[in-house]
């Protein structure tokens, strides 16, 4: 029997690991406890009373742990580090997962947006695929931005923040989420190699970038938003509750970095968003669906924007050979169509731009539908930044061409439809969608089908576009692929 | 409908409650999904809506029937007519 017993031993080696527990929940000893594990093993930190951390703890790359509390309510530890986060995650491909679970982490509102990941908390980094996992943690009095993903290589992610607590309380401009992928373009617009993000497809309903679920976010004041970033990252946005505050990414116009290149938002439930404005997304292409709004106050409108178009705010754009920034026709970056006045602009919602800038853009619209406020379907616009005096940002932007807005009466010539199969109609327009809701079974949350995108690729052509990433993310029930599959 | 019949191999170590088999007719998108095959079962069947190539994965899934992550993709072609059924001949 021994070979049994050993046998055994080795199966529970591989897949539980070993459990080491730190001696308090000061940063010391956390650390010293991160650093005696091996890849796969578990470190548990203690029930303690409030504990300031003020050095920053890092999970290095040469491993992947399960970092445990005590449960949010017994583990806490406040952010006293100066310039850097209180926990950095820095992941590299063929590690166990890195999982941070039942923490509280408390910035405690005097965090400034100095040091190599903006003012965050919790500071990640580093690459591979189902990499990490961070859950039933507790991140509150954030006052400058809460997690922030940093890397320089472009390189693919993807991991899953589900389940988690997020409050904002200070009037101060607050980004719970921060997600930059590639390094800022500083090479006189050249094509840039470091940007290797730019490098890879963007397959809504794909397995690579941010997942982002089941979380609940609570602003006491509506400044900045949930999540915003830069530099190639694409993220997935679902089944969140947001209360006090909207919904904005940044694009290629700030800081000399690119914009996002996908997202994908959908079933999340906001509560008093901005009047501003409830999505503004000023880069990336992707799919906005099924999301709901309540306020007793004005909501916000949706819009696709571009700054570049009409603002010349970018020094640093301008600086690398760009004149004045401006998507005008005048700038190698973009595509500059002919009587287009630049369109399609360097990476702009709607196109997708490679690592070739410039002429290599190609369509790829933002599909949209079923997004209430207030029980009102709320459609998605241009925005306008100084109506009647630039007309360049709605030249940039068109609806059924950049973007398809749900359409009730869809009959297949414009827009995006809803409905059973057997409803959707037979003839189409190339461009326009349907969401078919008799099929697809990707929430194992709920009996029954959840629904699939249909394109219309060619005239009277429907082809199956997007079927979204099983829900909850597989890595939350912790079971690993079978193997050897096949069939007759 | 089309029967496809699937075999796997469950993750060393792991414990899931079953598996299921996605089905879908463009690789990484699937529309149609099996029933629950529990453990220990390690094959099992999907009915597709037509004949012809499809593309399948099979996950696992915990007690709460979450799903974990999918297997690699395969292909299988489902025929005309229903597959494996069991044909019951009086016996005179």
């Amino acid at each position: 029997m021994w070979w049994l017993l050993l046998l055994l031993s080795l199966v529970a080696g591989s897949a539980w690991g070993a459990t080491i527990t730190a001696s308090s929940c000061s940063a010391v000893d956390v650390q010293t406890a991160i650093t005696a594990a091996s890849n796969g093993d578990t470190v548990s930190v203690p029930a303690c009373a409030a504990t300031t951390w003020t050095t920053s703890v890092t999970i290095p790359n040469s491993k992947g742990i399960t970092l445990q509390g005590a449960g949010a309510v017994n583990t806490r530890i406040t952010d006293g580090v100066v310039g850097a986060p209180a926990l950095i995650i820095n992941m590299a491909s063929g590690n166990s997962l890195t999982r941070v679970t039942g923490f509280t982490f408390d910035q405690a509102g005097t965090k400034t947006s100095s040091g190599g990941y903006y003012g965050a908390t919790i500071g990640i980094t580093g690459s591979g695929l189902n990499s990490f996992r961070f859950d039933a943690n507790s991140l509150i009095n954030v006052n400058v931005r809460g997690i922030a993903y940093v890397s320089g290589s472009g390189a693919a992610i993807s991991g899953v923040v589900d389940t988690n607590v997020f409050t904002a309380p200070y009037p101060a401009g607050v980004q719970m989420f921060f997600l930059q992928s590639a390094t800022q373009v500083s090479t006189g617009l050249a094509n840039d190699p470091a940007n290797g993000a730019f490098a890879r497809p963007w397959t809504p309903g794909g397995a690579e970038g941010f997942f982002i679920e089941d979380n609940t976010f609570t602003y006491g004041y509506v400044n900045d938003d949930v999540l915003t970033g830069r530099g190639g990252t694409r993220f997935i946005f679902r089944y969140n509750t947001i209360t006090g505050t909207s919904f904005a990414i940044h694009g290629a116009d700030s800081g000399g970095y690119r914009g996002f290149i996908g997202f994908e938002v959908y079933r999340n439930t906001f509560q008093t968003p901005r009047t501003a404005y409830w999505f503004r997304y000023r880069s990336g292409t992707g799919v906005t669906w099924g999301n709901t709004a309540t306020s007793a106050g004005t909501i916000g409108a949706n819009t696709f924007a571009i700054y570049r178009a009409c603002l010349t705010q970018n020094a640093i754009w301008a600086s690398t050979g760009g004149g004045t920034g401006l998507c005008d026709g005048s700038n190698t970056w973009d595509q500059n169509t002919v009587g287009a006045n630049g369109w399609r602009c360097l990476d702009q919602s709607g196109s997708l731009f490679g690592v070739a800038m410039g002429s290599g853009a190609t369509a790829m619209p933002n599909y949209n539908w079923l997004n209430t406020g207030n029980a009102t379907e709320r459609p998605f616009a241009a925005y306008d930044h100084d109506p009647g005096v630039c007309t360049r940002d709605t030249d940039h932007l068109q609806a059924n061409r950049d973007y398809y807005n749900y359409t009730a009466s869809f009959d297949g010539t414009s827009g995006v439809g809803s409905g059973t199969k057997a409803s959707m109609p037979a003839t189409c327009t190339a461009g326009v969608a349907y969401w078919v809701t008799d099929e697809g079974y990707w929430n194992s949350k709920q009996a029954g089908a959840d629904g699939v995108l249909y394109k219309c690729t060619a005239t009277n052509t429907w082809t199956l576009h997007y079927v979204p990433y099983p829900y909850p993310h597989p890595l939350r029930s912790g079971l690993s692929p079978p193997t050897s599959p096949a069939g007759n | 409908m089309p029967r496809i019949n699937v075999s796997w191999t469950p993750a060393v170590g792991e414990n899931p409650t079953g598996h299921r088999i996605h089905a879908g007719p463009v690789s990484g998108l699937y529309t149609e999904v099996s029933g629950d095959f529990a453990m220990p079962l390690t094959s099992g069947y999907i009915d597709v809506s037509a004949a012809g190539t499809w593309y399948l994965a099979v996950a696992p899934y915990d007690a709460s029937g979450y799903e974990g992550m999918y297997s690699d993709e395969f292909t299988a072609t489902a025929g005309t007519a229903p597959m494996g059924t069991l044909v019951l001949a009086r016996v005179a």
